[in-house]
């Protein structure tokens, strides 16, 4: 597997989560909370991604909560590593999009509903 | 007061749906017992809970079974009951919505399981169906041996796992297709 090919939405919202110690369920509530509620995670999908994350060594175990005693964790440097790359993808694609969308005629556009640019 | 109930669903779809229904009315489902067929309930607030059914790689008891169990329990799901690798669970309602599977790959990997439990009970269903064929003409054949009533209860038989092996294979090609909608969407949005 490319270990640099794009990452899923999940796997990078849980990476972002990680950059502070959190358990399952805080990341699963933090995600929801960074994308107003856009991206919602299931706790079975949440579970498969960490568990994958684990193997991959790009998060690991950080104990658990002295207080909840929940199972908490916390990005790698390999894993951090990964996300900076992905940052850096995620920003050359935006730069694409815009840059293209400034040079195209059809790009002033902004209220027109989708599909309606290209009948011009 | 316990509240027993005995169905039979084809899918656990429907059960699922079943068990939500009930929920909404204020009866919540317990526990389970004979492979998922008996339920048990208690009267309570309704709508209270929302149910959901899973089916996991292993049945309870396996490590990875209890590792999962207790994920979930973290984030307020609890389980109620299991059947073989059939799973009840349920969440507080108000704590949210209850969704397990909301990326591509999972919803992928739950209709490949359900398409496998699908065959394999048709696979199942195709030798009695067989047998008792078999018999019936065997029955037939020897009218001077065996009664009109043997002919019927074995021709009676055939007929019913026939119908079942035939909505197991209905299910699986449901379960494909959907399988393959999701593969194809996968090819253009994540």
């Amino acid at each position: 597997m490319n270990e640099r090919g794009a990452l899923t939405e999940g796997v990078y919202m849980i990476l972002v989560s990680l950059l502070t110690p959190r358990h399952g369920y805080a990341v699963m509530q933090n995600v929801e909370a960074l994308t107003n509620g856009r991206v919602v995670m299931g706790a079975g999908t949440l579970y498969g991604a960490i568990n994958n994350l684990l193997e991959k060594k790009w998060i690991v175990s950080a104990g658990n909560n002295p207080e909840s005693r929940k199972k908490e964790y916390v990005i790698t440097p390999k894993g951090m590593e990964t996300l900076q790359y992905e940052i850096l993808r995620l920003g050359e694609l935006l730069q694409i999009g815009m840059e293209g969308m400034k040079n195209s005629a059809n790009s002033e556009m902004p209220g027109k509903k989708q599909g309606e640019a290209y009948e011009n | 007061m316990k509240i027993k109930l005995w169905k039979y669903f084809i899918d656990e779809e429907s059960t699922e749906k079943w068990l939500n229904d009930l929920a909404a009315e204020g009866l919540n489902c317990v526990g389970s017992g004979f492979l998922m067929h008996k339920y048990y309930f208690e009267q309570d607030q309704p709508g209270e809970y929302t149910y959901r059914i899973v089916i996991l790689d292993h049945a309870m008891g396996h490590p990875e079974t209890t590792r999962y169990l207790n994920f979930l329990r973290e984030g307020g799901v609890e389980y109620i009951a299991s059947g073989y690798r059939h799973f009840i669970l349920r969440k507080k309602t108000a704590d949210g919505p209850f969704e397990l599977h909301t990326d591509r790959a999972s919803l992928i990997k739950k209709n490949k399981t359900l398409m496998n439990f699908a065959i394999v009970t048709a696979l199942i269903l195709l030798p009695i169906i067989a047998l008792n064929v078999g018999v019936t003409i065997m029955h037939l054949v020897n009218r001077h041996i065996y009664t009109t009533l043997m002919v019927f209860i074995n021709a009676m038989g055939a007929a019913v796992c026939f119908v079942l092996f035939v909505i197991m294979c209905t299910q699986w090609r449901r379960y494909a297709l959907r399988k393959r909608r999701l593969q194809e969407e996968g090819a253009i949005h994540e």
